[in-house]
């Protein structure tokens, strides 16, 4: 365990990473963190001050001020011009934090400075560092060092505790971070961790129980990157978020909130963080760089079977537009109009990258599974809310004529199965009874022929539900929207809840099927009962509708859907 | 024991079995069919009465055997022993009659008949007793009345028969006879003209058929004779469309093909388009009649005419059911090869174009056309139509579709050159890597006068490109498939091969006729056999390796559903005609 983690400690690289979890760390040995790493420079040289037991020496209670090096302290980082130098920092700590910024209540503490680095000081560096220690060293000021080999260490004997001491625990750790190059089984591992992590077992607090999954999720995540596959803590992210909304969602709607419910929500926060720098790092960085070039993501996939093709383009399709709806989400989010920008003008990014996934990837406007309408309702209200919807006719056009072929000629048309097994064989044969057992219902045609009407495509609407008309009359079109039961089990993985409304008519008149879906809205009102509408945290339930395979509610279809906490007035307030 | 056996060495083995089932016995182990002192003294056995051919017991133990390998080389013994024979001639024909009966369907069954239509020449006795015999309406003498009147050639006696009056089966031997005579003109033109005769009174298209055999079987053998004779019999024929009448015809151009007329052939050609699929014989017979007609010019002819037969089938007749037509094609001159497929996708008919297109796969070679300036279409949007169809129906076999729009580039509009480069990259290109790369490299190095075809380069250039942009795809490993995944779909590859090389293997003549061992480890494969004289001898066989490799259109795998619908709407194209 303590080898997993002091190579996970060793690999954390740049800024945001250490420091990230530095303030957790530390809050469960008892620390009260005073301040948390800003972006950019330090505060007068200082990461993290944070006050707490000072157990290497005496004990007693000291203000520890923390200045944070990723990775190994070399000669090169220890004197020289850039802002992450550290003897500067250290001077900085000494010239000006020690004597001006320390608050009043805090001044009569012994005061450590404590350089904490992911790897170790190198031999190089060792004698300027123990230099500088002799030399500034007071009754009042001490120097400390905090090694990968330290931190590992205090992981374990504080957030890690339980998954150090628990057998089971530390086995679904271990595995779902040996088996990162298998991402099923490291992500079931994973799974199984965290609903272990979160049980409520009387010993350990809510605090903590969050703290561990977010850990535990970082370890993941990096020992992944080192790996060079993504994959396991990707799913990893959006499942650690889900489990911990679930977790944390009731302390929203408290009035008056204790500090560890705070600090609930902070981790929540920072494991959303994370799950950005992991999509940053997966589909912008790497993903990113073949988008623009034909066929390339589709060579990627490295097999022969043109199934691995498709589900393997339609994962990372829906990826990327959820991960453009959450920097959306983000963006709105943020209080200076600056970050707001920076924030849309990634979101952007994120649609455009997606729209050229399309384009050299033909494969995406013929999907075989019917769930891929999660994955078109996602992208479509990325589209809206870029203000592109112009942009992506071309792919809705492309896609319902390719579904009237498909029909038409029984090939590869879309089913309602996940199971690869039934999904690698179809369709065995083009006989009418295979067809109607493998059709029997579809949330993808009633999605997609509402954008068609939305879009006033009439020639490409009329195709498809003549289409629809002449063979899929035995198939019940439907939508799925959240009851009462919802807010309990979604964010589970518990899909035995909601409606599923059918019988949609999808061949008449387009008016009547439009006036019949914002009925359902009005009717339904379920939705807005959801943690995630009345606190205005879409992207949980649309992340929840992907990772769990629910459909999207038609209420998240539309951004003309006036619904005073949908996402009309997130995207609306954005712009 | 290699010695021809004695008088004795007969009479001994024999005594017991009887003559016959010595024959049968001994016909496999020696050439004796070829020794005629061997059959003179079987002859003069039988002839003398010490062994008999024709006895009650000889005639149960034929009944008692059935065909075969065996069967066939005793028949044949049996039949250069018959023209020796002086026996009765009901003997002689109840004798052959029945082991026409036992070889049964076979081609070699009716060997026989040949034998006794020489025993018949051998005494014009013989054939007056067969004739009689068939005059007071003997069953058995009208079977065999075609073949003592081609014996004696009596075409008076035959002309006789042709009479109304007559039973249409003696009609029918007589005029089976009358086609097989050789006569000289003025009897040819009589026989002509009452074989015609014959054809328009009677209502039996049987003998309508064999009349119109006979005429053209007659015209062949003396040339220059008048034609409108068996052209009054063929447009009497052709009134009628049943399968038995096409059958006919069939038979006509595989008999008597080459010495048709174009006219006469074009009727034919004409009405033997309504075909049905399942009339394979008629189908073979057609295939049967190919080579010679294309030796005798009618390519064209013909090309047209199986192009309007597949189609008129609906595609439920394809080139394999004409496979020597294909052969002929195939190993014949490329210029006529290369004409011929542009000619079919110039019509664009959808199931030739198919049928084409399955000939190819099947074949799974690939072979560049030849094709000059005045092969390919002169207007531009035929042009551009041909290059369509090409990817949509040869798009399997890259080179050759390839080979067509390198054409059209070279010869064709020079205003086309931008949408054929586009074809030729997309789909041909991006589907295909090896062969056809190389095709087109070579066709850009040996073309270095055409600025036009050099611009291939371009989109070779474009493909190394892509290629470049691969090479670092390795690092995407997200989005492989899961290891279980891998493993369902490569027992689901393996299930499929497995089941589609067992259907190979029962299907293969080849495999069906030997004997299959299975080596479990080495690449040689040694056993001992032992010798007649005892002796045990090692034999070596060294096992060489036998592979095929399949290029699978990349295109296919990264977007299916594109490809298919780009190939289906090329296929389904209808022509602009001005």
């Amino acid at each position: 365990m303590k080898l997993i983690l002091h190579q996970y400690l060793s690999d954390l690289r740049e800024r945001g990473e250490l420091d990230a979890i530095l303030p957790d760390l530390l809050s469960e040995l008892g620390f009260n963190v005073l301040s948390r790493p800003g972006r950019g420079t330090r505060q007068a040289g200082v990461d993290v001050a944070a006050v707490g037991p000072d157990d290497d020496r005496d004990g007693c209670r000291k203000l520890f001020l923390f200045v944070i090096k990723p990775g190994d302290l070399r000669r090169s980082d220890w004197d020289n011009d850039t802002p992450q130098s550290i003897r500067p920092s250290l001077n900085e700590i000494l010239d000006d934090y020690i004597p001006h910024r320390i608050s009043q209540q805090y001044q009569d503490l012994d005061i450590v400075v404590c350089i904490c680095i992911g790897g170790e000081i190198k031999e190089d560096v060792r004698s300027q560092w123990a230099g500088y220690v002799e030399n500034n060293s007071t009754e009042k000021i001490s120097f400390h060092e905090w090694n990968g080999d330290k931190l590992a260490g205090l992981l374990l004997s504080g957030v890690l505790k339980r998954v150090f001491h628990e057998k089971d625990l530390q086995t679904h750790f271990q595995k779902s971070v040996a088996m990162i190059d298998e991402p099923e089984v490291a992500y079931r591992f994973f799974t199984l961790l965290t609903q272990r992590l979160l049980e409520s077992n009387g010993n350990t607090s809510q605090i903590t129980r969050t703290r561990q999954v977010y850990i535990c999720l970082w370890v993941l995540f990096v020992w992944a990157r080192e790996g060079g596959n993504l994959d396991a803590p990707f799913r990893a992210s959006e499942y650690a978020i889900l489990r911990l909304w679930n977790d944390c969602r009731t302390l929203l709607e408290m009035e008056n909130r204790t500090k560890n419910q705070e600090m609930c929500l902070t981790v929540l926060d920072q494991t959303i963080r994370l799950y950005f720098i992991i999509a940053e790092e997966f589909l912008v960085n790497k993903l990113g760089a073949y988008v623009d070039k034909p066929f390339a993501l589709s060579a990627a996939v490295k097999s022969h079977s043109p199934l691995d093709v498709n589900l393997a383009l339609f994962e990372q399709f829906g990826r990327l537009s959820l991960y453009g709806l959450w920097l959306h989400w983000f963006a709105s989010d943020q209080p200076e109009l600056d970050k707001t920008k920076v924030y849309l003008a990634k979101r952007d990014q994120v649609l455009e990258t997606t729209i050229n996934m399309i384009n050299t990837n033909p494969a995406l406007s013929s999907p075989i599974r019917d769930d891929y309408a999660i994955e078109i309702a996602l992208f479509m209200l990325l589209a809206q809310l870029c203000d592109s919807v112009d942009a992506v006719f071309g792919y809705l056009e492309g896609m319902a004529c390719r579904l009237d072929f498909s029909i038409k000629y029984r090939r590869n048309y879309p089913v309602p199965t996940t199971d690869y097994h039934e999904l690698a064989g179809h369709p065995v044969d083009k006989s009418d009874e295979y067809f109607e057992k493998y059709t029997p219902g579809s949330v993808l045609y009633p999605l997609l022929i509402a954008w068609l009407d939305r879009l006033d495509l009439s020639d490409m609407r009329d195709i498809l539900a003549t289409c629809i008309k002449e063979n899929l009359s035995h198939t019940n079109q439907q939508v799925w929207v959240p009851d009462s039961k919802t807010e309990e089990n979604i964010w589970i993985g518990e899909v035995n809840h909601g409606v599923a409304i059918g019988d949609l008519p999808l061949c008449g008149d387009p008016l009547h099927y439009a006036e019949l879906l914002q009925r359902i809205i009005t009717d339904h009102a379920a939705f807005n009962a959801l943690s995630t509408t009345k606190n205005r945290f879409w992207p949980i339930m649309l992340t929840a509708c992907r990772h769990f395979r629910l459909p999207v509610p038609p209420h998240l279809w539309f951004l003309e859907i006036k619904n005073q906490t949908t996402a009309t007035e997130v995207g609306t307030t954005s712009h | 024991m290699s010695e021809i056996p004695t008088r004795d060495d007969i009479l001994a083995a024999s005594s017991e079995s009887g003559l016959l089932a010595y024959l049968f016995d001994i016909s496999g182990k020696y050439s004796l069919s070829q020794d005629t002192k061997f059959l003179e003294m079987v002859a003069e056995l039988v002839e003398s009465g010490e062994r008999t051919l024709f006895s009650e017991e000889d005639k149960t133990f034929l009944k008692g055997m059935s065909s075969g390998p065996g069967f066939f080389s005793t028949t044949l013994l049996l039949g250069k022993l018959i023209s020796l024979l002086n026996v009765g001639h009901r003997d002689m024909m109840q004798f052959v009659a029945t082991l026409v009966r036992l070889g049964g369907e076979d081609m070699a069954a009716t060997q026989p008949n040949k034998a006794f239509r020489e025993w018949c020449g051998g005494d014009p006795a013989r054939i007056q007793a067969v004739i009689n015999d068939a005059q007071t309406g003997d069953e058995l003498a009208i079977d065999y009345l075609c073949f003592a009147l081609e014996a004696g050639a009596k075409s008076e006696e035959a002309l006789m028969f042709l009479s109304p009056d007559s039973a249409p089966k003696v009609q029918m031997a007589a005029i089976v006879a009358l086609g097989r005579m050789a006569l000289h003109k003025k009897c040819a033109i009589m026989v002509i003209r009452s074989l015609a005769e014959a054809a328009t009174v009677t209502n039996n298209y049987e003998i309508k058929h064999s009349a119109m055999v006979s005429s053209f079987s007659v015209l062949e053998k003396i040339p220059n004779l008048p034609r409108n004779e068996a052209r009054r019999i063929l447009d009497v024929v052709l009134e009628d469309d049943s399968a038995e009448t096409l059958h006919a015809l069939s038979a006509l151009i595989w008999l008597h093909g080459k010495s048709l007329t174009e006219d006469e052939l074009r009727l034919i050609l004409s009405a033997l388009q309504s075909v049905a699929p399942e009339s394979k014989g008629t189908l073979e017979q057609i295939d049967n009649a190919i080579p010679s007609l294309i030796n005798k010019g009618h390519f064209e002819l013909l090309s047209s005419f199986i192009e309007k037969l597949i189609q008129g089938s609906k595609g439920r007749i394809r080139l394999d059911a004409l496979s020597n037509f294909w052969r002929e094609l195939v190993n014949g001159d490329n210029r006529r090869f290369s004409k011929f497929i542009i000619d079919w996708l110039l019509e664009g008919n959808l199931y030739p174009c198919l049928s084409l297109q399955q000939q190819f796969a099947a074949e799974g070679s690939q072979k560049p056309l030849d094709l000059g300036p005045e092969d390919i279409p002169s207007e531009p949007r035929d042009q551009t139509f041909v290059c369509r169809k090409a990817v949509g129906f040869l798009f399997i076999v890259p080179v050759t579709a390839a080979s067509i729009l390198v054409s059209i580039l070279r010869h064709g509009d020079d205003h086309l050159a931008e949408d054929v480069l586009t074809l030729l990259y997309e789909p041909l290109l991006t589907s295909f890597d090896g062969e056809l790369r190389c095709y087109l490299e070579e066709t850009v190095e040996k073309s270095s006068n055409s600025t036009k075809v050099a611009r291939i380069g371009e989109i070779l250039a474009r493909k190394q490109e892509s290629l470049d942009n691969l090479a670092t795809i390795e690092t995407l490993v997200e989005l492989h498939p899961s290891e279980s995944h891998r493993q369902i779909e490569h027992i689901r590859q393996s299930q499929k091969m497995a089941q589609a090389m067992e259907e190979s293997m029962e299907q293969s003549a080849f495999l069906n006729a030997m004997l299959v061992k299975c080596l479990l480890y080495g690449n040689t494969a040694s056993t001992y056999v032992t010798d007649p004289d005892g002796e045990i001898r090692k034999v070596d066989a060294e096992m060489g390796l036998h592979s095929v490799s399949v290029e699978y259109p990349k295109l296919d795998i990264f977007d299916p559903e594109g490809l298919q619908m780009m190939l289906i709407l090329f296929r389904c194209e209808r022509r602009v005609v001005s």
